[in-house]
């Protein structure tokens, strides 16, 4: 098996100029994913009517369906009658979806970190003479987040992988620039090395950054 | 405070739903312009003028339509076809051809890049008008799009590993395993000729590395390629494959219009390309990029 360190070069080389691009994507989606999974949490916390069972059909129908699936569904079939999505950018529509299907991973995490707060918590804080909203701002978040932080640190990750679908849709970035120029050099060993490799990088330094903070928020205790 | 903290919640839950906004009409100087042509052309019939080589001239204002925008989509994915420069922009035969029929019919062309899958979504969902990517003629694709005039002949053939002495044609393909993308003539021509001879072919439809690596890692037996790919693939000294026999059928290349595009900007493309193979423009594209001048049909 012979490996040419000259296309892997140049692979590398047209596509790490799109990295920045993945990380964009990944973080937008994350963020989205985040606000909506906060949302989810505090609606089955509270048990709001009618959203409850909305969000109930949501987190079924995302966290069922396959990703791929859904990115079609949306930007190629709800395209047909929404002008809207129709002249969305692929980008935009990828962090969307991204992040609508990573917010019914992550309010799952959100609802175990929060039912990790022991009760006796909450009854105390209301007994202080705090609201609800302070009690929960105050009191519940700030511990249930320790608990979050690996396993949200672990829907980040599964974030930035599943920006590589972007291609499919249009939305260029690393690995979908790195693919084309592997189909089109017809060096597909070299072209999967530098998408394994970079990846692989960039999830390490990653995790690094997530021991460093759980490290920091565990000394707070 | 509850109520207040519904009500921005539900709308934070609609966040991700279908945007509200009715399918708009196509621009209104198309229809009118198409109207126009119509009117123009019924009337004109036998003075249809030759369309120049610069930007329109008023003449051909009056039988193409203005003012139009066409999204193309293509993968990029299939070099000498379509592929990225070194400056990162659509470039390949297809780049060619279609900045030559934009000069010669005024339409602005806007690329549209993604891979096999998305071309023919974004068609069917009109975030395109057309997918170009040396795409062949069938049946069900005439049934779902709007063809255009064929705008390059492939001769296809059998392409076996080199060391495979096994196939040297069609019939030696039974018990086999062809490789072919579904709804391609790659597929239908072999899968009928199958059928009618008895042989039992096995198919293989998806191969992310491609078809030609699927057979020289002898994981496959046959596919059905051009002389341009094939030569493309040997040029990099990493495959051991051969053509066998005669080419099994001629591949004519269309580009997949969406069926709500306008007939007369199809029609307006097909007379680019015809001018365009008739002053010998066509096959000066096709043999710069690809070697070969394919833009006449050679078999039969």
């Amino acid at each position: 098996m012979s490996i040419s360190w000259t296309y892997v070069w140049k692979i590398f080389q047209v596509s790490i100029p799109y990295l920045g691009q993945t990380i964009w994507i990944a973080i937008c989606a994350f963020l989205i994913a985040m606000l909506l999974a906060l949302v989810l949490s505090i609606v089955n916390e509270n048990r709001i009517p009618v959203l409850y069972q909305i969000g109930k059909v949501y987190t079924s129908f995302f966290r069922s369906t396959p990703l791929i699936a859904q990115l079609f569904f949306f930007y190629y079939g709800f395209a047909q009658i929404s002008e809207t999505i129709r002249t969305m950018k692929p980008t935009t529509a990828l962090i969307l979806i991204i992040g609508l299907n990573q917010a019914s991973f992550m309010a799952e995490t959100l609802r175990g970190a929060f039912f990790s707060v022991d009760q006796k918590q909450r009854e105390a804080a209301l007994a202080c003479g705090l609201t609800r909203w302070q009690m929960l701002y105050r009191i519940v978040i700030p511990q249930a987040i320790r608990v979050a932080v690996p396993a949200l640190s672990n829907s980040f990750v599964g974030i930035m992988k599943t920006t590589s679908l972007g291609f499919t849709i249009g939305a260029m970035e690393f690995l979908g620039r790195a693919k084309m120029e592997a189909t089109n050099l017809v060096r597909f060993f070299e072209g999967y090395l530098v998408i394994l490799v970079v990846y692989w990088i960039m999830i390490a330094l990653l995790s690094a950054v997530q021991k460093k903070m759980e490290n920091k928020l565990n000394n707070l205790y | 405070m509850k109520r207040l903290l519904a009500l921005a919640l539900a709308g934070v839950m609609v966040f991700g739903v279908v945007g509200c906004g009715a399918k708009t009409e196509q621009a209104a100087p198309q229809e009118a312009a198409t109207e126009e042509a119509a009117a123009e052309e019924e009337a004109a019939a036998t003075e249809e003028a030759v369309v120049e080589e610069d930007a329109a001239t008023e003449e051909a204002d009056a039988e193409v339509p203005t003012g139009v925008k066409l999204v193309v989509a293509t993968t990029c994915m299939t070099k000498p076809y379509s592929y990225y420069d070194d400056e990162e922009k659509p470039a390949g035969s297809e780049i060619d051809i279609w900045n030559e029929i934009s000069a010669r019919t005024g339409f602005e062309i806007e690329w549209y890049v993604a891979d096999f899958a998305g071309i023919t979504g974004a068609v069917d969902s009109g975030i395109a008008d057309v997918a170009s990517n040396a795409l062949g003629y069938t049946e069900a694709r005439a049934e779902k799009y709007q063809l255009s005039e064929p705008y390059m002949y492939q001769a296809s053939y059998l392409c076996v590993y080199g060391d495979d002495d096994t196939i040297n044609s069609i019939d030696d393909l039974d018990g086999k395993v062809y490789c072919c993308n579904d709804d391609t003539p790659s597929k239908t021509v072999v899968d009928e000729y199958c059928k009618a001879h008895n042989i039992n072919v096995q198919y293989l439809y998806e191969a992310t590395g491609g078809f030609m690596m699927e057979v020289n890692l002898r994981r496959a037996d046959a596919l059905c390629t051009s002389k341009v790919n094939y030569e493309q693939k040997m040029a990099t000294g990493e495959f051991n494959l051969k053509l066998v026999g005669d080419p099994l059928y001629e591949e004519a290349e269309v580009f997949l219009f969406s069926k709500d595009t306008d007939p007369a900007i199809v029609d307006a493309v097909n007379k680019a390309v015809a001018d365009m193979r008739a002053d010998g423009t066509l096959g000066k594209i096709l043999e710069d990029n690809l070697g070969v001048d394919l833009s006449s049909p050679v078999m039969g």
